[in-house]
């Protein structure tokens, strides 16, 4: 099955080769593993990752490993951490209103492996959502992450992505702020070299008044490595006072 | 801004005169279509010489093999096969004014024409449809040994061998479809050039229409300036309005030498059916500085990125533009620019305005080579939507192989400041008029880059695009 | 007949009702001087009085010249002769202060105003203000000082000449000497034909005005109305000291 990912909202020329992630890569994996019946939140059904839509679906329908979790106000344990080597995964993340929760999410795949990882994010009002995504993987893995994200009123998220590994690393982070005064940072530090490939496609989309929004990426190429970033920052209708930086 | 006489202005410029149209009387109409039968139709009448029907059968060639454009805003109210591309008025190459057609005299006089030549303009290379039908060059310009004439003319003359191995050098035909079409099609327009060390202190000058309906226009503007030397080209365009979509498809081909600075200014006002799809490119040399300076204004769609080279080490490019989006349109402008030679900059400046669901794009190119160190880059793109209806996109795009560079790019998006109308109104000024001042003076930075003239009328198209008194 | 005359006024912003049936007459050549402590609506009052959309008159009616405006626009109040200034004069870039002035006053008395003779009544009336003429090319606002911004606003006063103005706060932020032109600017503008409501904390900028009426504003209404003994003694012991007694 092969589809695009990373494609940016509004497209532009296509020699510029920056619409959609031009690395098309087939899934060589088993999925005898693959999971038939199972339920999540319903929150999750009409979330988009940064990857796309179709990624979306293929991860759902093909999941070897799902985990959702969900957080209340009182929950005790409210810190995370998962691990993936390969497969196809999806994380669920529920906050409900006025929690907080942190996930620590580590990809640790190991050379020819591929791993696709869906990771959706729902945030309730008031909810406070620290995500960590590292990608410490072998060099000569596959990785691809789609991220889906809402906020809710007030809601207030905080992702940081740590990229170093992968031969061939796209990522996309997707945020809806669909309440008033939601906030979503994106920091991203990457580090790539030799011929490694990183392709990310980070984009937030404001619908509530005075929501916040800042799209960050540092880091450092070296060798043949390429890298293609692309940042978008969406304000829709409604969304006044609304401030989205990208730099 | 809008001082008193603004009424006067107004009226002087008014949808009504821009929209009039004489009575199509051509000498000669093609079929409609695009067929090689056309295609060998144009170049006979025109007495190509023979490289000329070759290149525009390649190009045909070309045109037939490429896909319309998938990324932009849709163009599928294009009909190829109903446009007549090819008009050609009454009345053969004029010298003098009186000469001109008295229908096509009347036209140009709306337009200010006659005026433009006591401003002491330079040069007045009209184009009425197709063809050109009055051309003056001060005599001061041609004694400085500046060659400005129509580029049919050029094409035959002295100049020949010029014109040939620049002719679509710089935008060949494969670039893109309708790239291709012009190559095939293409039919009058400018040609200028600027020897060694010549300074042309007035601007020239050259106002294109189009005005037989479901007629295409393809004109070549071709500009070769040497070293050394400097030049103000004036482009100013606007058509009549007819219910069959209108395509316009021109070429801007600018060669600017070592040391040399060219201004290339334009006000484009199209008729809102105008599917205004036009290339524009300029290579520039070493210590050569090249300015874009772009107002886009009307047509239904318009496809418009002025693309500069910055071949020679120390060259610059500067980019200033602003495009207005009104109901039903979706105006597509940017700029591109690649930089090859070191220590080269480029800073493009946009602000682009849409109202009543008008759409408005700004998307740019800057692409750094491995070659080009220490050189700079600067994108800045303000838009200002008047009302919840309209939209505006805006995508930078970078592509930088070279670390030792200076880039960034700032977009700002915004609608206009309710609080800024309330503090106008309590002056006097009726809403309307407080959001035309407001328009008006986000458009200031780019009108005074122009002409006067020409920012008096930019200024009064924003106030008219403004009351909405034209559809 | 009263030059303004409020009546049973109420102002809500935002669905919150800031004023609750305020009642007020201004004759032609009064002085009047609004104060209150912050946030109690002298603000709103004169936004709602101007026309400010963001300001919903819930009751009561507003009558300039004998003439009902409540549901008037701001432009046209202001054709009609009301002028406000505003604590916080926003920036229009691409619009010199000249240009704005002359469109204002064109569109005001509906005439055109003659290009030469207007900028040299502009120059005079920036010298009263000890105002730099190039501020008159420098785009409205853009980049001014606080302090300018205010004297800014007093020039258009003084160039539109409205029958009624409001000077919300034109004081505050201001220096002793600036305090002091803007003052002059003040007095030069009144005469026995135009009246004036003057917001202020502090009494320095009423210099020289023959105040007629103080009104202290509070819980939504005009709690008091004096002479200007009131303004003495709100500096000296309070505001509870002119309100509790009511």
């Amino acid at each position: 099955m092969s589809y695009r990912v990373n494609t940016i909202p509004m497209p532009t020329w296509n020699h510029l080769k920056v619409n959609y992630a031009p690395e098309v890569f087939e899934r060589d994996i088993n999925n005898s593993k693959k999971l038939e019946k199972y339920s999540v939140s319903p929150v999750f059904d009409d979330m988009v990752s940064g990857a796309g839509a179709d990624f979306d679906n293929d991860v759902k329908a093909n999941a070897s490993v799902i985990k959702c979790k969900s957080v209340a106000a009182k929950s005790g344990d409210n810190t995370f951490v998962s691990e993936y080597k390969e497969g196809v995964v999806r994380e669920c993340l529920e906050v409900f209103e006025g929690a907080e929760a942190e996930l620590v999410q580590i990809i640790d795949s190991e050379n020819e492996e591929q791993l696709d990882i869906l990771t959706q994010v729902y945030a309730h009002r008031d909810a406070k959502v620290k995500l960590y995504l590292l990608n410490l993987s072998g060099i000569r893995s596959d990785v691809r992450s789609g991220v889906a994200i809402k906020a809710e009123e007030n809601a207030d998220i905080e992702v940081v992505r740590i990229a170093i590994g992968s031969l061939r690393a796209l990522y996309g982070i997707r945020s809806e702020l669909i309440g008033d005064n939601s906030r979503c940072n994106v920091t991203t530090a990457y580090l790539a070299d030799n011929d490694e490939v990183l392709d990310m496609n980070d984009s937030t989309n404001f619908y509530g008044k005075e929501t916040f929004s800042e799209i960050k990426a540092i880091g450092l190429l070296s060798g043949r490595a390429y890298k293609t970033l692309r940042k978008t920052v969406d304000f829709k209708r409604g969304c006044v006072h609304a401030i989205g930086h990208e730099g | 801004m809008f001082e008193v006489e603004e009424k006067t202005r107004v009226d002087a410029i008014d949808r009504t005169l821009y929209d009039f149209k004489d009575k199509l009387d051509p000498a000669m109409i093609v079929n409609s279509g695009l067929t090689e039968k056309v295609v060998r139709q144009i170049s006979l009448e025109k007495e190509d010489p023979e490289w000329m029907a070759e290149f525009r059968f390649e190009a045909l060639k070309t045109y037939n093999s490429l896909d319309i454009p998938t990324w932009g805003p849709p163009i599928d109210g294009l009909d190829m096969d109903n446009i007549v591309t090819y008009v050609r008025p009454k009345g053969e190459m004029s010298a003098k004014w009186e000469d001109v057609p008295e229908d096509i005299k009347n036209t140009f006089e709306k337009l200010g024409i006659p005026q433009s030549e006591r401003k002491s303009l330079a040069g007045v290379g009209a184009q009425y449809d197709s063809e050109i039908v009055y051309h003056n060059v001060r005599k001061e310009v041609e004694a400085q040994g500046v060659i400005y004439t129509d580029i049919e003319s050029a094409l035959k003359g002295d100049m020949a061998d010029v014109v040939r191995s620049h002719f679509m050098k710089l935008i060949p035909p494969t670039d893109h479809k309708f790239a291709a079409l012009h190559g095939a099609v293409w039919s009058g327009g400018s040609f200028v050039y600027v020897p060694k060390g010549v300074s042309v202190e007035i601007p020239l000058q050259s106002y294109f229409r189009l005005n037989a309906p479901g007629a295409g226009q393809f004109e070549h503007t071709l500009i070769i300036v040497e070293d050394d030397a400097y030049l103000h080209f004036i482009e100013g365009c606007s058509a009549p309005k007819y219910n069959i979509a209108n395509l316009h498809a021109g070429c801007v081909e600018i060669y600017i030498g070592k040391n040399s600075r060219v201004r290339y200014s334009t006000i484009e006002n199209w008729s809102k059916n105008m599917y205004n799809l036009n290339s524009k490119r300029a290579i520039v040399e070493e210590g050569g500085i090249i300015e874009w300076v772009s107002g886009s204004f009307g047509s239904h769609t318009s496809y418009l990125y002025p693309m500069s080279i910055l071949k020679g080490d120390n060259s610059r490019m500067e980019y200033t533009g602003i495009t207005f989006a009104g109901e039903g349109q979706e105006l597509d402008t940017g700029a591109k620019v690649i930089h090859m030679g070191r220590n080269t900059s480029s800073h493009i400046t946009t602000k682009s305005i849409s109202r009543d669901g008008g759409k408005s794009n700004f998307r740019s190119e800057v692409k750094i080579t491995r070659e080009a160190e220490n050189s700079k880059s600067a994108v800045t793109c303000e838009s200002l939507m008047l009302d919840d209806q309209s939209r505006s996109d805006t995508i930078p795009v970078s592509d930088i192989r070279n670390s030792k560079v200076d880039i960034g790019h700032e977009a700002k998006i915004g609608r206009i400041s309710e609080d800024s109308i309330f503090y106008l109104m309590s002056r006097g000024l009726s809403e309307d008029d407080a959001k035309a001042l407001i328009v008006g003076g986000f458009a200031e930075p780019i009108a005074k880059e122009l002409p006067v003239e020409y920012a008096v009328e930019m200024n009064n198209l924003i106030n008219l695009e403004m009351k909405g008194s034209i559809g | 007949m009263a030059l303004l005359e409020i009546k049973n006024l109420k102002v809500a912003v935002e669905d919150k009702t800031i004023l609750n049936g305020v009642d007020l007459k201004i004759e032609p050549g009064e002085i009047h001087v609004l104060m209150g402590q912050n946030g109690v609506g002298k603000s709103t009052l004169v936004s709602a009085v101007m026309g400010n959309p963001s300001y919903e008159v819930e009751g009561g009616q507003i009558l300039f010249d004998g003439e009902v405006i409540t549901d008037a626009s701001p432009d046209e109040r202001a054709r009609k002769g009301i002028f406000m200034s505003f604590q916080n004069p926003l920036e229009i870039p691409g619009v010199t202060m000249e240009n704005f002035l002359r469109t204002a006053r064109g569109s005001i008395k509906g005439t055109k105003e003659k290009i030469v003779a207007f900028r040299r009544e502009l120059e005079e009336k920036m010298d009263a203000l000890g105002m730099d003429h190039a501020y008159a090319d420098r785009y409205l606002n853009v980049g001014f000082s606080g302090g300018e911004k205010k004297k800014a606003e007093i020039l258009q006063l003084l160039m539109l000449q409205p029958k009624l103005a409001f000077l919300d706060e034109t004081d505050s932020g201001l220096d002793v000497d600036a305090v002091k032109t803007v003052t002059q600017g003040i007095r030069h503008f009144h005469n026995k034909e135009n009246s004036l409501v003057i917001i202020t904390h502090n009494a320095s900028i009423l210099d020289g005005l023959d105040v007629d009426k103080v009104h202290v504003i509070g819980k939504c209404k005009i709690l008091r109305t004096g002479d200007r003994s009131l303004i003495d003694r709100i500096n000296e012991f309070g505001y509870a000291s002119v309100t509790e007694e009511v």
